[in-house]
């Protein structure tokens, strides 16, 4: 199983023997690696975006989004600075302003394409906003320096921006498409191939309900990942801890359940809303269908 | 006296370069350029607690591997170039590519075709200082081999008393100098590696502060890197200096 | 030493590349079958074409070219005399070498990724961010290789100056350039190959054009044939430009330069010899 920092409740399900007998090797790598060893077998199960799931299937990768357990909640989006908050407050205001993105090859502006298509009309995004591209770790830098006015975040990021005085964030995906469709949009979630969910399926529903179980630790015991808890490396790494108003942003979102999801979102609504979003973002010629992305939460045998 | 003049004026640019970032983080007063005060503090709060040296150990263990790995390497290229034209033919076309290959192309392809594990590293670090160190024994041997082979085959020297007493001697100086770049170089090659996805080591580190936007910890660690680099630095500065008074 | 091309050479150092090119092609075809990750040599070369007739998602090839290359000339030249200069200054005077060292050393050793940052911080999104970075890096070996070079020339050629009062340009000119060039075609030769191979990577930041964009466009959306092209047209740029330039340069000065530093350097060797 491959991940990046970003899964938290994989390494501590994995470190407290969350997934019972199933015997799985987790190794951190980023986010772009992810991909890369999915789609060349040298993983069973990687953490991939829903979305970007759905244009490697189109594109005749045979993989299957099987589980929203422990996945991330898209938080990030578009930060600009605190003192320009009144004069941006939708993401629309930023019309012919520098917005800095993380690449043009990134998940992250590709569906950010596909929200401005579907539920702002905006065809081009490229055209309407003044678009640079900077490295991520860049932009939060740029914006304060008002290089830039606005800044569309990876994850990783995100967390930081959200709780430091100088940002203010006036747009997220999953806040958009809540309002949207009532369904959230998550980062990441849990894909294999099918020929490997088809003979494995015992596995991997050990893994959803390990990864279920960490999430309900996790809310349980947020002091492990606070600063000099038992769990603070991994708490650093995802970004949680550099400020203390972030560890009690992200621990407060953790704690409501708003963090991370667990299975019970990954309904047929839900599916179907994803799909559709791909649809409205009209990036793919054609979209699969909902089967051919998901595998059906009844596929699975019942965990041990 | 004359050690004490070249420590000071050492010492004196390195205070220069302190107080040039003190001064300006001061003045653009931004999260993006901390004060050189803050970060040193995170840099003694990483060695005291002892998380420096995890990341640091493993950085240092495959640049280790990988530049013992080139080295031998090149070294054995450089010699075996001299001596066999036809494989100095064979190789040539080989290693102009291996000269001219971005670096980060060779990791990315590294990354995905060979995995994620240290193994890859130390092959890539290997492969990169394999060239740089190749043509620099190559071509230091070569400014000497006719001379020597002349030498030689006038003498009717046997093999052995060539090797150790003719082509050591020799070797050793430029061996030394081209072992002080590779180092470098290596040690470029796996932070950036790390930084472009390898999970662990300083470069990793580097990538997840600078992804936090928490810059002052980004330059703790840099400074912890450009630290241990010129301690190993000194280090074979001294080891040259013996070795080439002997 | 006998440094002309034969058929038969030419011949031995073609087999080994067109070799890996057929281990390449047999590996993406039977083993490793994922043209996206692992691309064939047919899938690079048709990215290749795409490339020459300038087709490509986010911009021209060319005009992506064209800004790196002059990125990478602009750095290097820059970079090249600055340090020249510099490394003049410290063969000559102890002091300035010794300032320089820890600074050189700090130069050489922050990657190119982290000195984009840091200058992206300081001067924002500006064309000169990646040239300065790259300038940075290539300056500092040429620093040291010059210094080296000035610190060789004989001591009695120095002292004969004085004597005389010759003048700067002069000494310079005269007394200087013979001994330090052969220094400084190879400092030119290494450093626009070190060029060549990470003028990328400082690229990949912020910048709205440039190969580096493209192969970091490429890499995000995990196609891994393009970025084998471009690194294909790097290389060969790098080989040709070292093949026709810095070769033959170095080969007149080595020719032209042969009598004077060549005999001063050897007799160390010699009297090895003679111990041994």
């Amino acid at each position: 199983m491959t991940v990046d920092a970003s899964a938290v409740p994989v390494f501590v399900a994995a470190d407290r023997g969350l997934f019972g007998d199933q015997p799985v090797e987790v190794s951190q790598v980023g986010y772009e690696q992810v991909q890369a060893l999915l789609i060349a077998g040298e993983t069973e199960i990687g953490w991939l975006s829903p979305v970007e799931t759905t244009s490697f299937i189109a594109e005749g990768s045979d993989l299957k989004y099987f589980s929203t357990a422990a996945a991330l909640n898209m938080y990030n989006g578009v930060v600009v600075r605190t003192e320009d908050a009144e004069m941006y407050q939708t993401i629309t205001d930023l019309e012919g302003k520098r917005l800095g993105i993380p690449g043009y090859g990134t998940g992250t502006w590709a569906t950010f394409i596909a929200f401005m298509n579907a539920y702002y009309g905006i065809e081009d995004p490229d055209a309407y906003f003044d678009v640079v591209t900077a490295s991520s770790g860049a932009l939060l830098a740029l914006v304060e320096r008002g290089e830039l006015d606005g800044a569309l975040l990876f994850s990783g990021s995100s967390a930081a921006a959200r709780s430091l005085p100088q940002f203010e964030t006036i747009f997220s995906f999953t806040e958009a498409m809540q309002e949207n469709t009532g369904q959230p949009l998550v980062i990441t979630g849990s894909v294999a191939t099918s020929d490997w969910l088809a003979e494995n399926g015992e596995a991997a529903a050990n893994v959803i309900a390990g990864l279920d179980a960490a999430v309900q630790w996790i809310s349980e015991n947020p002091s492990a990942f606070q600063q000099g808890g038992e769990y603070a490396s991994l708490a650093e790494a995802a970004g949680w801890l550099s400020e203390p108003e972030t560890t009690s942003t992200v621990l407060g979102l953790i704690d409501e359940g708003k963090w991370y999801l667990s299975s019970d979102s990954y309904t047929t609504e839900w599916m179907t809303a994803i799909r559709e979003l791909v649809v409205a973002g009209g990036t793919l010629e054609t979209v699969p269908t909902v089967e051919e992305i998901f595998l059906s939460p009844d596929a699975l045998p019942a965990a041990q | 006296m004359e050690r004490f003049k070249e420590y000071s004026a050492q010492i004196a640019s390195l205070i220069i370069i302190l107080l040039g970032w003190e001064i300006s983080a001061l003045i653009m007063d931004t999260r993006a350029l901390p004060p050189a005060s803050e970060s040193f503090a995170d840099l003694v709060q990483l060695i005291r607690t002892g998380d420096a040296f995890g990341p640091l150990g493993s950085t240092l263990f495959r640049t280790t591997c990988g530049f013992a790995l080139g080295f031998v390497m090149g070294c054995s290229y450089g010699i075996a170039a001299v001596l066999s034209r036809t494989f100095d033919d064979l190789s040539k076309w080989l290693l102009q590519i291996a000269m001219f290959t971005p670096t980060l192309i060779l990791i990315f392809l590294f990354l995905v075709i060979f995995g994620r594990t240290s193994f890859t590293v130390i092959l890539l670090i290997g492969l990169v200082v394999l060239p740089v160190v190749g043509t620099y024994i190559r071509d230091s041997l070569r400014d000497f081999d006719e001379e020597l082979d002349g030498m030689a085959a006038s003498y009717k020297a046997p093999l052995r008393q060539r090797v150790f007493e003719m082509y050591l001697p020799f070797l050793i100086p430029s061996m030394l100098a081209a072992g002080r770049i590779g180092f470098t170089l290596s040690w470029k090659v796996g932070f950036l590696a790390e930084i472009f996805g390898f999970s662990n080591g300083l470069g990793w580190q580097i990538r997840t502060t600078y992804q936090i936007y928490d810059v002052a910890k980004l330059l703790a660690w840099l400074s912890l890197f450009i630290l241990t680099l010129l301690v190993i630095e000194q280090m074979m500065r001294f080891a040259e200096r013996r070795v080439v008074k002997w | 030493m006998n440094w002309s091309v034969t058929p038969k050479s030419l011949l031995l150092n073609a087999l080994p590349v067109a070799a890996a090119v057929l281990v390449w092609w047999a590996a993406t075809t039977y083993i490793l079958v994922q043209p996206r990750i692992y691309p064939t040599p047919q899938g690079v070369f048709t990215e290749l074409v795409r490339i020459f007739k300038n087709e490509g998602p986010i911009g021209e090839p060319y005009t992506h070219a064209a800004a790196t290359l002059w990125r990478l000339t602009i750095a290097w030249g820059g970079g090249f005399v600055a340090a020249t200069l510099l490394g003049v200054l410290a063969g000559r005077k102890k002091w300035v070498f010794d300032f320089f060292s820890y600074p050189v050393w700090i130069a050489m050793a922050v990657p190119s990724v982290v000195w984009v940052y840091i200058f992206l911080v300081v001067f924002g999104i500006e064309e000169m961010v990646p040239i300065l970075a790259l300038m940075i890096l290539l300056a500092a070996p040429v620093f040291l290789g010059t210094a080296e070079g000035v610190r060789s020339t004989p001591k009695e050629l120095l002292e004969m100056c004085d004597s005389y009062k010759i003048g700067t340009r002069q000494r310079l000119f005269h007394f200087y350039l013979p001994y330090i060039a052969p220094y400084m075609v190879a400092n030119a030769r290494v450093s626009f190959a070190y060029g060549i191979r990470i003028v990328l990577i400082a690229e990949v930041i912020g910048l709205p054009n440039g190969v580096g964009i493209l192969v970091g466009y490429w890499s995000d959306s995990l196609y891994m044939a393009p970025i084998v092209a471009w690194g294909l047209l790097l290389m060969a740029t790098g080989m040709i430009v070292d093949y026709c330039i810095f070769a033959p340069l170095q080969r007149r000065i080595r020719r032209e330069a042969e009598p004077r530093p060549a005999s001063k350097r050897q007799p160390s060797g010699n009297s090895r010899l003679k111990r041994a």
